[in-house]
């Protein structure tokens, strides 16, 4: 992978989870970014670089995924964001997911699919920047 | 003496055949479904017909063996009359002349021997010449015929005996009238109760069952329904119906400023603890006051006209429910009535003992799926992190030793978070099906309080918690060591999770022969109308939706907390933050206790 590292943000908050898969991504040349919740996320968006791909669990206190969700998508800047969701209430999943997202995973998800799915999500947003540099 | 011959003679075979054609005309007509305006006519008409000051029908009774007057005419004030009482005891004689199946005709009261024993009630009344008939229903004597004239003697002729042997038929025809009318009613009564058992069954929740029976009560039943229901705060009103939108503010003023009550006299209180119907058959004044009613209710009371009422405990086995309250202000309730709404209040009861249940699997149902949710939840968060860091381990994603080293330390704190939830939901699912029992020995709660808040040390560093201990060294006592670091590990993981990383405080100290313990967060806090029931199962004052958690931590550090005799308290600022404090006797071991003690 050619510098510069694709960046991911995550949003849980299970802080076993979020050092599991920073160690992971981290190990495979991504830079990860981490927050325990949804106003934690927005402001290391406002703050920070813009990620390549989003990362966001459902149930967390204070700012839920779904309201996560909603934000991104009133701004303009964020809306296109690829934002998966990887949660463990699969019944909620199936049934309320929050809109226009990439993709969903269940959890737990096992390794190979993590990586594939952070893989595509940042190639989306690379050809997409491609796309509008040329 | 003067002996006035045969009065039906005297006025004439003409006239007198017309005036007989009338009366039968007249009787023909009498209205067959209502016992009462029949008898009244047909007696007026034979009083009138015969020239008597009084015609009455008695019926006769045995055990005691009495006669009792259900109606009797008066010529001189054209007015009707009722209940008196004549028993065989008291009249033997008498008793003997028309217990035969012939009719007796007395001439003159005063010197015939089948009247000797009658003497005061024919002096009372100016009777000088009796006639009476018995009237026969289906084989049966049921009841006698009197014709009593005042005045100079009369000697009775064939015809009016005659006349008097017709009427006593007519008679028995209305009151085989009545008792086909009886069986019309029973008739009716039971499609009522079959019609009540069906709709009542439909009604699936308990206040779909309360508002069907108010329905179905009123006006049916009667004029005004009230029905109060037991629950763990007592009796609860949760029906008022009345005929009238002015009869139902009067029940509702009377709700108000007489909510049902267990305790003392009132009707409905004795229903309760008696298990039995309360009838009162005659409520209207004037009359002695009734227990338990005071003035206030007899006032609204007679607001409503109420004459009679009843109320009635819905029974379910040999447990109370409530009490359905019945009142008439148009007509009085017998015996007939009472057995009647009886058996309809059998069938609400049964129907809310439906509901009850149905409610009950409804919401152990929900309850139950609402748990599985959370608990695949709870599972699925250290599971995700317990097969990332495996995988990794594996396929040597991780492949400096530091690396190695991290995944490792995650393996082995996800293993040990699985174990507490499993450990949490078997706890909870055995303290929620038998009593807790206590391993209770010698326990430093200093000491304990001091390891378990170190234990906390890394998880407030991630959270971002500062926690802080005021310790007081050396409180020790008898409890059970394990349970209560349950206690103080459930309350400082609440702390952390809803403390939104602000600082953390843990206090113990001895107060008056207890310890209390205080865990203080600067978290979100609890709203007030969740404070209530945050001590209950599955439980949560948060939305599952914002805070994962099996909602069992709270329910069994009470649990806990119980079996010690201590208490477990809340006070709570939404936004603010929570301080939840727990008082423990540091006298004799607890009475729960069943295991060694040092």
């Amino acid at each position: 992978m050619t510098a510069p590292a694709s960046i991911v943000l995550i949003v849980d908050d299970d802080v076993d989870l979020l050092e599991a898969v920073s160690l992971i991504l981290e190990r495979r040349g991504y830079r990860v970014l981490t927050a325990t919740n949804g106003e934690q996320a927005l402001e290391q968006l406002r703050d920070g670089p813009r990620p390549s791909l989003i990362l966001i669990d459902l149930m967390m206190p204070g700012m839920d995924g779904w309201s996560l969700r909603q934000k991104l998508l009133d701004n303009p800047a964020q809306a296109d964001i690829p934002t998966v969701v990887l949660s463990g209430d699969h019944a909620v999943l199936r049934n309320s997911p929050p809109p226009r997202c990439t993709k969903t995973l269940q959890k737990p998800v096992d390794l190979a699919t993590l990586l594939d799915v952070v893989k595509q999500s940042c190639a989306l947003t690379e050809n997409d920047l491609e796309r509008r540099q040329t | 003496m003067q002996t006035v011959k045969g009065q039906g003679e005297t006025v004439g075979r003409r006239a007198g055949d017309r005036a007989i054609v009338v009366a039968l005309l007249k009787l023909a007509a009498a209205p067959k479904d209502n016992w009462e305006e029949a008898i009244q006519q047909i007696l007026q008409i034979e009083a009138e017909l015969l020239g008597l000051e009084r015609v009455s029908y008695w019926c006769v009774r045995d055990q005691p063996s009495l006669i009792h007057c259900e109606m009797g005419y008066v010529a001189g004030p054209r007015a009707f009359e009722r209940g008196a009482v004549l028993l065989e005891s008291d009249h033997p004689l008498y008793f003997a002349a028309i217990s035969g199946s012939g009719v007796v005709e007395v001439d003159d009261v005063q010197s015939d021997p089948r009247t000797a024993d009658l003497r005061d009630y024919l002096r009372d009344r100016q009777i000088s010449s009796m006639l009476d008939v018995p009237v026969w229903t289906r084989g049966a004597r049921v009841g006698v015929l009197c014709h009593e004239h005042t005045g100079p003697l009369r000697c009775w002729s064939d015809s009016d005996v005659d006349f008097a042997i017709a009427i006593a038929q007519t008679v028995a025809a209305a009151l085989e009238a009545q008792a086909r009318g009886s069986a019309e009613e029973a008739r009716r009564r039971t499609a009522f109760l079959d019609q009540s058992s069906l709709r009542l069954t439909r009604a699936r929740d308990v206040a779909a069952v309360a508002q069907c029976a108010m329905e179905l009560a009123v006006p049916e039943l009667a004029d005004g329904a009230l029905l109060d229901v037991l629950e763990d705060a007592g009796l609860v009103r949760i029906g008022i119906a009345h005929r009238t939108p002015e009869g139902r503010a009067l029940l509702d003023e009377l709700t108000r400023s007489h909510p049902p009550c267990l305790q003392g006299p009132h009707p409905v209180a004795q229903a309760m603890r008696l298990r039995q119907s309360i009838f009162i058959p005659e409520l209207s004044a004037p009359r002695p006051r009734i227990a338990g009613i005071d003035a206030g209710e007899s006032r609204i009371g007679k607001q409503l006209g109420v004459r009679s009422g009843m109320a009635i405990p819905l029974l379910a086995g040999d447990h109370v429910l409530g009490v359905m309250q019945f009142y008439a202000s148009q007509r009085q309730y017998d015996q007939g009535d009472l057995r009647f709404i009886e058996d309809f209040v059998e069938r609400v009861a049964a129907a809310f003992e439906n509901a009850r249940l149905h409610e009950k699997a409804d919401t152990a149902i929900r309850s139950r799926d609402e748990f599985i949710a959370l608990a695949a939840h709870e599972l699925h968060g250290p599971l995700t992190s317990l097969q990332l860091a495996a995988e990794s381990l594996a396929t040597s994603v991780a492949s400096t030793p530091e690396a190695t080293s991290k995944m490792s330390h995650t393996v082995v704190r996800q293993t040990q978070r699985l174990n507490r939830l499993v450990d949490h939901m078997l706890d909870a699912s055995r303290i929620m099906t038998k009593r807790l029992l206590l391993s209770v020995a010698k326990v430093d709660l200093s000491k304990l309080v001091q390891e378990i808040a170190g234990s906390f040390g890394e998880r407030c560093e991630r959270a971002g918690s500062v926690l802080t201990l005021h310790i007081e060294p050396g409180i020790v006592g008898q409890w059970d060591g394990d349970r209560l670091a349950q206690v103080v590990s459930n309350l400082l993981d609440n702390a952390l999770k809803f403390g939104r990383g602000k600082p953390i405080e843990v206090a113990l100290r001895s107060e008056a022969g207890h310890a209390v313990l205080t865990v203080s967060d600067g978290g979100i806090g609890v709203p007030a109308d969740r404070i209530g029931s945050l001590f209950d199962p599955f439980v949560r004052a948060v939305s599952p939706r914002s805070y994962g958690g099996l909602g069992l931590g709270l329910f069994m550090s009470k649990a806990i907390v119980d079996a010690h005799g201590g208490e477990i308290s809340v006070t709570s600022r939404p936004g603010e933050g929570s301080r939840f404090a727990v008082r423990l006797g540091l006298g004799a071991a607890p009475s729960a206790g069943d295991g060694e003690t040092v």
